[in-house]
């Protein structure tokens, strides 16, 4: 018998019973959720990790326009514009210890990256869980900020897809040709053994996409409760994504900021604060939200959230800060100032 | 019947308490068992013991959550009634504890060390405690609901509204974590 098989059930049994009785209750978080997310701060080397399946990503009113998705990463976002333009096909592939990983499409956008990456086990292998960790450098310089979506096994991709989206922060002044070296390493979930490194390098055009993506300035305040101006700068946008920059002085700590609202056509958008480095302020779309680039004009209402707990110093590796889901209905979230229209025209 | 009065029926040797506390906490503690064994005879045994057990320790112990109490030494049984067998290579081990085994191979090797340098086990535990109590309430329901009460992935996942990927990457992360603060106590006086 090898007792050191029970080693850890065993002491575990051991834990404070206040612990033991909270989670014998019902679970009464994550209904209704809302992602909340501590925003980065500082060097802002973490990155949030969401794994969703894919019916939890789409907004309500993509839902509709399900045969329209283009292309793959955009199935996955839930973009329903014809984004192809945007979307280089890469469909590259590294074989390693059975795995194969594909990179299948990239977007290189102004202000973010999306790669698309696929994953296969050789025919007869068993198709276990893994976890993907990345590496991806642009022009040599590497990426921190991102977000992973995973989708759930299907029958078209058994083994599940992955799309990995990157925040090129204001210091990435992007020139063509623009290389991206992206090193994927894929770990057995149940122990964390290696099954391999993936590592593709390739190039990407800036130049369209700089043309596709409209920049408005603002110059509209938001006043926070205690008086504090958030002056938004400048709000950029295209069909796959939508960025707005804000500057606020000693921004009140331990508190997520949203901005949430509707454009001009009805499509409701939430931006959430991606990074705060005093007194920088990035708030990214947050992809249940839509925001038409048809559209002439969105408004949005700033909302403050407070009670974030324990969460917010999560003790993390370099890799990862994790999401946090929480009941909207639970934790209230406060109004702040009045809403704000911001002219996309 | 109050848990304060059942305790204080065992607290004063009184045979009631057994067939009260049997009462109440059978579902409860027949659950953790069922979870752990999957096996009604081994379960409804745990179970049994359980009352028998709880009184030979109350008193001295006078527990302040009784179904904890309760759950705990359920828990215990069925933990043991596992190990021998899997010590004797018993086909009639269901996947979950299969899994759960797997799972917290990572862990049982971040605790050999401490515990063969001699580190106390209530040490570990209260490092085990402050990690639960630094999680995020998600996180560590997840994480209790899987080696506490042994519950399946499907479960959680249901529970938590989550895909099975999510709950199982969650589980992943917080695993490494604790993984890293019990190696970080390898080297504890």
């Amino acid at each position: 018998m090898n007792k050191n098989h029970f080693l850890f059930l065993s002491l575990f049994g051991g834990i404070d019973d206040e612990l033991v009785i909270r989670s014998e209750k019902p679970w009464q978080g994550s209904q209704n959720t809302l992602a909340l997310r501590k925003y980065l701060t500082g060097a802002a080397c973490a990155a949030v990790i969401i794994l969703l399946s894919m019916a939890c990503i789409f907004h309500s009113e993509v839902k509709a326009a399900l045969h329209k998705f283009t292309t793959a990463i955009g199935e996955m976002l839930g973009i329903s514009e014809d984004i192809s333009s945007y979307t280089e096909i890469k469909n590259s592939s590294v074989t390693k210890n059975g795995l194969t990983l594909t990179l299948e499409e990239v977007i290189l956008d102004k202000n973010q990256l999306f790669l698309l990456v696929s994953q296969k086990f050789e025919d007869g292998r068993q198709i276990i869980d893994t976890e993907l960790s990345d590496h991806v450098k642009v022009n040599g310089r590497k990426l921190h900020v991102k977000i992973q979506h995973k989708t759930d096994a299907s029958p078209e991709a058994p083994a599940g897809k992955y799309v990995l989206n990157y925040y090129l922060d204001k210091d990435f002044r992007l020139e063509d040709p623009v290389e991206i070296e992206a090193v994927f390493t894929v770990n057995k979930i149940h122990n964390m053994d290696e099954i391999g490194k993936y590592r593709f390098i390739f190039h990407a055009s800036m130049e369209k996409s700089n043309q596709r993506t409209a920049v408005v300035q603002s110059g509209q305040v938001i006043t926070l409760s205690d008086g504090t101006p958030i002056t938004i700068k400048d709000f950029s946008f295209n069909s796959v994504e939508s960025t707005m920059t804000a500057v606020c002085e000693n921004l009140p700590p331990d508190r997520e900021y949203y901005l949430k609202g509707k454009d001009n056509l009805g499509n409701q958008v939430t931006y959430r604060l991606l990074s705060y480095e005093n007194p920088e302020m990035v708030f990214v779309i947050d992809n249940n939200g839509y925001l038409s680039p048809n559209a002439s004009n969105v408004e949005l209402q700033l909302y403050e959230h407070s009670s974030l707990g324990t969460l917010i110093d999560s003790e993390e590796d370099d890799s990862f800060m994790e999401e946090s889901f929480l009941d909207e209905n639970v934790y209230q979230m406060t109004k702040i100032g009045n809403a704000v229209t911001i002219s996309l025209k | 019947m109050e848990d304060t009065k059942i305790v204080d029926l065992f607290w004063n040797r009184d045979e009631a308490a057994l067939e009260k506390a049997s009462s109440k906490y059978t579902p409860f503690c027949f659950h953790i068992a069922w979870n752990i064994l999957m096996n009604r005879e081994d379960s409804e045994e745990c179970v049994n013991d359980t009352w028998f057990a709880a009184w030979r320790y109350i008193p001295p112990k006078k527990p302040a959550v009784l179904s904890s109490f309760l759950g705990k030494i359920t828990r215990g049984f069925a933990i043991d009634k596992l190990r021998k067998k899997y010590a004797s290579k018993r086909t009639d081990m269901h996947m979950t504890s299969l899994n759960i085994l797997e799972e917290t191979q990572m862990l049982n090797q971040a605790l050999k060390s401490p515990l063969e340098d001699h580190v106390q086990e209530q040490e570990l535990l209260q490092i085990i405690n402050e990690f639960l109590y630094h999680l995020k309430e998600k996180d560590q329901d997840i994480f209790i609901r899987r080696y506490w009460y042994m519950d399946s992935i499907e479960e959680i996942a249901k529970r938590h509204r989550n895909s099975v990927s999510s709950i199982k990457s969650n589980l992943f992360r917080t695993r490494k974590k604790l993984r890293k603060k019990l190696m970080e106590e390898r080297y504890l006086p």
